[in-house]
């Protein structure tokens, strides 16, 4: 079957806007066709991930461009929303039923902690399971009990974040912290702190995705989707949502590493083979879970992986070059892909300050409420 | 003893799935759900069996006897029935039979709690009109 290639990237810088969530979505699309060297006419299918917008913001934001009569749909998945409507262009590409799909993620969400009522039940919110930091603490403390892994390891991933957020144009804080400070900052929920967590924020980011016989006829070049997966885990139920017990045997795998298996069969690849990483740091101790579910290090080392450097730009993984989402923000529909665009870039090797040197393959992942997870891996 | 005009706790809803767990908390029997076909147990209950999509259930008593998966300090109330609480532990309970519940841990300072230790359940028949089952560490307060 023909592969799919992404041919064209656009973001609106992640942070707060005084503007429409219209405008921002609409500013990466152009952006994208732009790079793809398309017109809006020539598209024949187009996704919107969000999570926070109305009903048909997909149709609300890309009218600004002109109506074409083509299917213009909503998708909507939490932190995996992106994944899952580029899951949706690939398969309509793979299905012949379009050649050349718009993929856009825009969000535009209040300060403060996420809504917990899109996460709990109202019951756990009553009782205090009433933020993310919560759960997000209760998997760090059960980590640290079991590995021994430290809070100056978990502060370690947000430090090596923010201090790479300094090159990242488009991420919301660019500023370095020393570990004093991050390890200063006020504590969140017990051993979660200030400068650990990312802030919900504004954002948007488009891809022009094809099929390869129309990248030919266009005479483009793209980067090669390897492999994309969504799911939503059986297991999801472990400290994810706390109140479910299915979880129950150490044998139950979670959201990432179902998905990560998903990916890796589709794309021929396992991590060994992947030479950067885009993932779901909302909480610093995410990161270094990620690490060992996705096969970077062994289950319990995700602590000494980053502390010896193997994470940081010029180590033999790195994760998060654009600052993760902890400097970026999470523009909840628009975080993957925005991940995404800045990987294609990687593979285009234009990112500057922030290039993996030689990089030609690069994965990105989210994770996010009810066990959402999506991984994208992409080939140049 | 100054509850008179504090706002109430939630009250648990009990729907078509979860009624007999919350009858047997009334008479202070911690049930939990479990698949006659597969022998999965079920917590919070659900209409079907996640892992085999059956529908017929018995409800085991538990021992009460569990230990701290994890847990949280809420130093902040989310409903104004636990203003008075804070700083009040979230758990998660893991019963010796497997099933994991989300409670609290009663009657120790926060600072004496640890991950894995054990817990007994303690009825909190004070909160609401069913009885919950907390836990508290076993052994006491160490």
């Amino acid at each position: 079957m023909d592969d799919v290639y992404i041919i064209g990237v656009g973001i609106h810088p992640f942070g707060r806007f005084d503007k429409s969530y219209e405008e921002i979505g609409a500013e990466a699309a152009a952006a994208a066709l732009k790079d793809a060297g398309v017109a809006w006419q020539d598209i024949q299918a187009a996704f919107m991930a969000r999570m926070y917008l109305p009903a048909t913001s997909g149709p609300r934001i890309l009218r600004r461009l002109g109506q074409t009569d083509i299917s213009v749909i909503d998708v909507e998945a939490a932190c995996a929303s992106g994944g899952a409507a580029l899951r949706q262009a690939v398969l309509a590409i793979k299905a012949g039923d379009a050649g050349l799909a718009l993929v856009c993620g825009t969000e535009k969400m209040p300060r403060g902690f996420m809504d917990p009522s899109m996460i709990y039940s109202a019951w756990q919110v009553e009782l205090g399971m009433s933020m993310n930091p919560a759960y997000w603490s209760m998997r760090a403390m059960r980590h640290m009990h079991d590995y021994g892994t430290t809070a100056e390891q978990i502060a370690m991933v947000a430090y090596k974040n923010h201090r790479n957020s300094v090159h990242n144009p488009f991420a919301m804080y660019r500023k370095e912290f020393s570990m004093e400070q991050i390890l200063g900052s006020p504590l969140v929920c017990d051993p979660i702190r200030l400068l650990e967590i990312c802030a919900p924020n504004d954002g948007a980011a488009a891809l022009v995705v094809a099929s390869g016989r129309k990248m030919r006829e266009l005479g483009a070049h793209g980067i090669k989707i390897a492999g994309v997966a969504h799911t939503i885990s059986r297991y999801s139920s472990d400290f994810r949502c706390p109140a479910e017990s299915m979880s129950m045997t150490i044998d139950n795998v979670g959201p990432t590493e179902v998905t990560a298996e998903r990916v890796y069969s589709a794309a021929g690849m396992g991590s060994e083979d992947i030479d950067c990483f885009e993932v779901q740091d909302t909480d610093a101790f995410c990161e270094i879970e990620i690490y060992e579910e996705l096969g970077l290090c062994p289950k319990g080392e995700g602590g000494r992986f980053v502390e010896e450097g193997h994470s940081a730009l010029g180590g033999r993984k790195p994760v998060n070059m654009s600052g993760g989402l902890i400097s970026k923000g999470e523009p909840v529909g628009a975080s993957h892909l925005g991940q995404v665009v800045d990987l294609v870039w990687q593979l285009r090797g234009t990112c500057g300050e922030r290039q993996v040197e030689g990089a030609r393959t690069a994965l990105a992942h989210v994770l996010g409420a009810g066990g959402n997870c999506a991984i994208t891996v992409l080939e140049c | 003893m100054q509850q008179a005009d504090r706002p109430a706790k939630p009250a648990p809803e009990p729907t078509e799935a979860s009624q007999p767990f919350w009858d047997a908390c009334a008479r202070h029997e911690l049930r939990i759900q479990r698949c006659i076909q597969c022998g999965t147990l079920i917590h919070y209950p659900k209409l079907v069996c996640p892992d085999d999509g059956s529908d017929r259930f018995d409800w085991p008593l538990m021992s009460g006897r569990g230990t701290i998966i994890s847990f949280v300090i809420a130093h902040r109330a989310f409903h104004p029935g636990f203003t008075e609480d804070v700083p009040y532990i979230l758990a998660i309970i893991e019963l010796e039979e497997g099933a994991r519940l989300l409670s609290n841990i009663v009657g120790a300072p926060p600072e004496h709690v640890r991950v894995d230790q054990p817990v007994l359940l303690d009825w909190d028949d004070l909160s609401g009109p069913i009885p919950l089952p907390k836990f508290s560490l076993a052994g006491g307060a160490a």
